[in-house]
């Protein structure tokens, strides 16, 4: 490349003169002034910094003694929590919604409507829906009837409902087996066992028990109260379910359910047995298994040796294996066997010969065995015994 | 190592400390004063220093705010400091203290590249140079009759609010950028201790680019006309001029030794004349000019002055002075009567910090120095623009409660404010506790709900964030809670927010923690500000009735 | 030439003519530029040096996401409990005494296995306070400073070079450390303060998460952290019951958290994954009981005087929320459940137990 023909000229960025200084004169006033210039601004900055501490701490925040002093109660109200309702029935196209009382709208088949408001009573009002019949209810821990009457629209067919509060299942099921026609065959749907009547249906779930009554028979009737007994249960709120025995005789045994009897008290005619689940069988007359849990494996042994102890005055010992003994009458000649398993005693009354005796304890003692044996010591399943 | 010889070979003490070296050192005192005020101007700095005394000893917010509130707020008195200097030595402020002029000065020296000749040129008198008193004339009428625009133009005021909401943003987001970059270099230093603003997230002033290009602009000019600002617009530097033609000490021209080479003009700052009859309104008394005679026939002196070389009065003729009076007096009416910002017709956005005094004693106090601003540890205070507070109000603080809240327990704009816009508060004052229980906590608005924007009103999702962050005890956001079925089946629960306007204290953070970021769904408005009986909403508040 | 030349008045205006070499050397250097230029526009994006973008996509800001380790501690053999906790009574004037602190302190911590087992020579020790908003500490709405500075003690005595204390508050940061007074706790303890700025925030991937799976965290103080102990109040709280030890580490995300409230129990729940802390300390001596988070009012608050200490923060939290916030067992905040379940299907889980039932692993003691 062809040198340039002259250096061009530095660009300047920023100013690179000095500070030139022509005057020859400094006089003595400017030194003097400027070393008290320095020391001003020296004391100026000490001054400065000293000022950090210079506020009160307390104009920058409020204090817990002031906050104390005027310390308000908080009194606002506050609006409960509004609970989700199905709009399509509680404001079906602008009807008000139609008011079931404590039953789950769920339980009711479309064209279904109280008749009457729903009413409630309870163990002192209880007279004024049947009189005379109260104390039967009573004597199974009645605790509250709620009443609803419904009528179908455009239509005749009318039902009574009926539920009972009983407080728990064993008193539910008393009642139920108490009221029960003896030939009606109960069915089981899960927890929930009923039988439909003519004009309507009885049945009991959980701790309640409830009656539906129709005033004909016919399908309208039949079918709302086939959609109730299926859909109630589900909407309800339950207490703890069935107990371990019931379920296990029922449920797990095959025995039928109106063939299971609750005994709450004076089982066998002794004062110190209560709490009693007997299932009759249903293949030898007058034979009837039994199913009590006591507290612990402590408990059973003694309620089981208080048992034998009073068995013995009529009965005769045939044989012992330990922890079960089989008893003949000695004037019936009927067999009686029990047995201890944890915390439960199970047996047999009134087999006819020791081997019917034996067959019939031997499946309780599989099942009882081979649930409670590996918790022994403690109740076999957490919901073994409903709250009381 | 050549240097340092030469420095101890040549070292002549009178020389280096003669009285421009001493102007210089003291101009790097005051600006690092200045930079170090805006520093320690910080929630967890502050302490008991004075930050914002540079503003309180500047005398045209002394005189201006007398004229517009007919007292002396706190410290403002310390301005007579100023004056009492000026009448010693005249303008002195302009070249030895004045942040803002040491800033010109040095941008000038950095790039005036320029021969002699052109220097020389360049510091000659302009007639240009009188509009400095127009401003001041029109500013000081307009105080005098209520309305405080001083700050617009003041340079004190002016350096703070472009280090408030512009410098020490763009310091912070720098540093911000230089520490992420480290850390993803596997160099994690923290370099948080550096920052201006530290702790809390980078801050953002709306707006603040119109302030960056006005100190731009006249940063900028200084290279066609050296030190634009300081010569033609300083309303500041006005003032002291007239006060200056009183000065005991000014520079004298000897003419006997004079021989009119125009040197002394080579590095004269206020374009003074010293060449001539020397304007003393005009002269910084910078010095420069006795370094650079070479006959010695300048001096800075109070004896043998000579009479007849001298301009004393400020270049204003009766004309000017008549139509600068006459633009003060109608530009007043022309400002009120603009209608943005009066008791009928205000904006809502119109919140102004805690302490605040009403609106229209708010405008004759502040002076737009946004020290507030610069305090203010949430990011909530913004210089307004015209939307909020109108024309009158332009860079005045205003909340904005998108960006942030006002945070319960802090008064720091309100320590740090020179003036008294914003009155000395405790936090005790503004929560209405202690001897304050009587008037109730300091109310800086209302809040509102949108419930056509609101989650749990209008979508039926589960929100209240507005609930669960306010801070009045009982919450001024109660629920009305229920549960509802959504569209695909769900119960939710819904807590639906609603106002107990009566324990609003207009905070903000409501409105700053709504997820519904561009139109919140939750808002905050002027009204029910408790500066203001005029924008009061509530007649009276509501108590709990005992059952 | 006879011709006479005139004399050539301006020299810069004689001819130079371009040489061939510098004539090939511009074609060059032209052709270079364009071919590199055009490999890099037009080549596919794949081939190596290309800057091709087809879609546009590959310009899109994207942040790597990091992972924290699970900073869970083995429990000692022979201890069974997994949650301490500590009784003690105040002084006459309504305040504790610093060594009654520390006692109540030690006791929690010793229930499950004592503090020089989770802390190790040389560890460097981040605890997370509660520090969400600007209120004073007896007002229940932030960590108990006294206490935090007798478990920075603790830490450092046990051994640990360095103990850091964070938070990302919903209110102005600077501010809620020094009126809630942990700043003060923590520089008087021997701690160091990290405060969340812009430097702070990284992308935290955390699988298994619903909400969160890649969120800004505050990692800053996470660098070369050995252990971790969250250390928060019990506070009622309107949208999800309870705030206890899980909603503590809310403080640590970023972003527009504010949506999260959406989905609390998600949220919360996903906390629980997020981080896995060597030890969950949960202050029940100042017991916000209404108008939570925030508090505000000493009526607000009851003196709880309990602390707990435990490595399963579900279990701990199941039992604050019973036993010192006084609720009901059955409106137990559903992001305990949900914490349960997002454990048990986590990859993380180990062995240490997280889970809402707490009988038989408190251990309770009561002093004087």
């Amino acid at each position: 490349m062809a040198p340039s023909p002259k250096k061009k000229k530095k660009e300047k960025v920023f100013n690179d003169r000095d500070r030139k200084i022509f005057r020859k004169r400094i006089s003595k006033g400017e030194a003097v002034f400027g070393v008290c210039f320095v020391a001003f601004t020296v004391l100026m900055g000490v001054w400065f910094a000293l000022q950090r501490d210079n506020y009160d701490p307390g104009e920058r925040d409020v204090s817990d003694r002031v906050l104390e002093a005027q310390s308000v109660e908080d009194k606002l109200y506050r609006t409960p929590l509004l609970r989700w309702t199905d709009p399509s029935v509680a404001h079906a196209g602008g009807v008000a919604a139609p008011d079931f009382g404590v039953f789950p709208a769920a339980a009711f088949a479309p064209g279904w409507a109280p008749s009457a408001p729903p009413q409630t009573f309870d163990d002192k009002t209880l007279y004024e829906k049947i009189d005379g019949q109260e104390v039967q209810y009573k004597a199974y821990g009645f605790k509250s009837l709620s009443f609803l009457a419904i009528a179908i629209t455009g239509g005749s067919e009318e039902i009574n409902i009926e539920l009972y509060d009983m407080g728990e299942f064993q008193n539910a099921l008393g009642i139920f087996s108490v009221q029960r026609g003896a030939d009606r065959n109960v069915e089981a749907n899960g927890d929930v066992f009923s039988y439909m009547t003519d004009a309507g249906g009885i049945g009991m779930v959980d701790k309640y028990y409830f009656k539906l009554t129709g005033n004909d028979s016919s399908e309208a009737i039949l079918a709302q109260s086939r959609h109730f007994i299926q859909n109630f249960p589900a909407n309800i709120q339950k207490s703890g379910g069935a107990p371990y025995a019931f379920s296990l005789l029922v449920g797990k045994l095959g025995y039928a359910f109106q063939d299971v009897e609750y005994v709450k008290e004076d089982a066998f005619s002794y004062s110190f047995c209560n709490d009693f689940w007997f299932a009759r069988s249903k293949t030898v007359e007058e034979m009837r298994v039994f199913i009590h849990q006591q507290d612990g494996p402590e408990n059973a042994t003694a309620l089981f040796q208080k048992i034998v102890d009073e068995q013995l005055n009529e009965f005769s010992e045939v044989s012992r294996d330990g922890n079960s003994i089989v008893l003949k009458h000695e004037f019936l000649n009927t067999f009686f066997g029990l047995a201890q398993s944890g915390a439960f005693l199970y047996g047999v009354e009134g087999a006819p010969d020791d081997a019917t005796l034996a067959g019939a304890m031997k499946p309780v003692k599989e099942m009882l065995d081979a649930e409670a044996a590996p918790a022994a010591g403690t109740k076999p399943a957490a919901e073994a015994k409903p709250e009381a | 190592m050549q240097a340092i010889r030469k420095f101890f070979t040549e070292f002549d003490a009178k020389k280096t400390i003669r009285i421009t070296n001493v102007r210089i050192l003291s101009q790097i005192f005051f600006f690092s004063l200045f930079i170090i005020s805006i520093w320690l101007t910080w929630t967890t700095r502050l302490g008991g220093y004075p930050v914002s005394r540079i503003l309180e000893f500047n005398p045209l917010v002394m005189i201006a705010t007398i004229l517009s509130t007919h007292h002396v707020y706190r410290y403002l008195g310390w301005g007579l400091l100023i004056i009492g200097v000026t009448l010693l030595f005249g303008r002195v402020f302009c070249n030895w203290i004045c942040p803002y002029g040491s800033l010109h000065q040095f941008v000038g020296w950095l790039f005036n590249v320029g021969s002699g000749k052109q220097r020389i040129d360049s510091n000659r008198y302009h007639n240009l140079y009188f509009f400095k008193y127009a401003i001041l004339i029109v500013f000081l009428i307009l105080a005098s009759m209520g309305a405080l625009q001083i700050g617009l133009l003041d340079p004190i005021c002016l350096m703070y609010r472009t280090f408030a909401t512009v410098v020490t943003p763009a310091a912070d987001m720098g540093i911000t950028i230089a520490g992420n970059g480290l850390t993803s270099a596997g160099l994690p230093l923290d370099l948080t201790g550096l920052k201006f603003k530290p702790g809390v997230d980078d801050r953002i002033f709306v707006g603040s680019f119109w302030v960056g290009l006005m100190i731009m602009t006249l940063v900028g000019a200084n290279i066609v006309i050296p030190r634009f600002f300081c010569r033609v617009l300083c309303p500041l530097g006005a003032l002291l001029g007239v006060i200056s033609r009183f000065s005991l000490f000014r520079i004298n021209r000897d003419v006997h030794k004079c021989t009119d080479c125009n040197l002394c003009l080579t590095r004269c700052e206020g374009a003074a004349d010293p060449m001539g009859q020397v304007r003393l309104s005009e002269c910084f008394s910078c010095m420069n000019c006795i370094d650079d005679c070479p006959e010695d026939a300048l001096s800075f002196s109070m004896v043998r002055l000579d009479t007849k070389q001298v301009v004393a009065a400020p270049d204003m003729s009766r004309r000017k002075l008549l139509f600068a009076s006459v633009t003060g007096v109608l530009a007043y009416p022309m400002i009120k009567n603009h209608g943005t910002n009066t008791d009928l017709t205000f904006s809502r956005d119109l919140i102004r910090p805690p302490g605040s005094v009403e609106e229209d004693d708010f405008l004759a106090k502040c002076i737009k120095c946004d020290q507030c601003i610069n305090a203010c540890p949430t990011n909530v205070l913004q210089p307004a623009s015209f939307k909020e507070g109108g024309i009158e109000a332009v860079w005045t603080p205003v909340l904005n409660f998108n960006i942030a809240h006002c945070q319960l327990k802090c008064t720091m704009c309100s320590e740090v404010c020179p003036t008294g816009a914003i009155k000395k508060i405790t936090v005790e004052e503004k929560l209405g506790k202690g001897a304050f229980e009587k008037d109730g906590p300091i109310r800086l608005g209302t809040a509102f709900f949108d419930r056509g924007r609101c989650l749990p009103h209008a979508m039926d999702i589960p929100c209240v964030v507005c609930e669960e962050v306010c801070p009045t005890s009982p919450k001024a956001i109660q629920t009305k809670d229920e549960e509802a079925k959504d569209v695909y089946g769900n119960v939710v629960v819904l807590n639906k927010p609603f106002m107990v306007p009566d324990l609003c204290i207009g905070c903000g953070i409501c409105e700053a923690e709504c997820p519904i970021k561009d139109e919140r769904a939750v808002y905050v408005t002027a009204v029910g500000e408790s500066r203001s009986i005029e924008r009061r909403m509530l007649l009276q508040e509501r108590t709990v009735k005992d059952a | 030439m006879s011709k006479k030349e005139k004399p050539i008045q301006h020299p810069e205006y004689v001819k130079a003519p371009m040489e061939r070499r510098q004539f090939f050397g511009k074609i060059a250097a032209a052709a270079g530029i364009a071919s590199v230029a055009g490999y890099a526009s037009f080549a596919p994006g794949n081939w190596p040096g290309s800057l091709k973008d087809e879609t546009g996509l590959l310009s899109k800001p994207r942040h790597k996401p990091f992972q924290i380790p699970d900073f869970r501690v083995q429990k000692p053999t022979g201890v069974f409990a997994d949650v301490g906790v500590a009784r003690g009574s105040r002084q006459a004037d309504g305040t504790y005494s610093s060594e009654q602190l520390a006692r109540m302190l030690t006791a929690s911590i010793d229930q499950v296995g004592g503090i020089k087992h989770y802390i190790k020579n040389g560890d460097i020790v981040l605890i997370k306070p509660n520090v969400a908003f600007d209120r004073s500490p007896n007002l229940g709405a932030t960590s108990n400073p006294e206490i935090l500075e007798t478990l920075i003690r603790m830490v450092l005595e046990a051994g640990a070079q360095e103990v850091r204390v964070a938070d990302n508050p919903i209110e102005s940061p600077p501010d809620c450390f020094k009126k809630s007074k942990i700043e003060y706790a923590t520089l008087k303890g021997g701690g160091r303060v990290y405060l969340p700025d812009s430097n702070s925030f990284k992308m935290l991937h955390t699988p298994g998460a619903r909400l969160i799976e890649n969120w800004w965290f505050f990692h800053r103080p996470f660098l070369n952290v050995d252990k971790v102990i969250g250390f928060s109040p019990v506070k009622d709280h309107n949208l999800c019951h309870a705030s206890m030890g899980m909603k503590n580490w809310y403080g640590l995300l970023g972003g527009t958290r504010n949506q999260f409230h959406q989905d609390i129990h998600n949220i919360v729940s996903d906390l629980s994954i997020m981080i896995r802390p060597t030890l969950t300390i949960v202050d029940g001596t100042n017991v916000l009981m209404i108008n939570g988070p925030t508090g505000g009012d000493p009526s607000n608050v009851k003196k709880g005087d309990v602390i707990m200490a435990g490595t399963d923060p579900v279990a701990l939290d199941s039992w604050a929320f019973e036993h010192v916030l006084e609720r009901d067992k059955n409106d137990m905040p559903t992001y305990l459940t949900l914490a349960q379940e997002k454990h048990a299907s986590s990859p993380l889980k180990g062995e240490i137990r997280y889970e809402m039932n707490y009988e038989g692993r408190v251990k309770e003691v009561q002093l004087g």
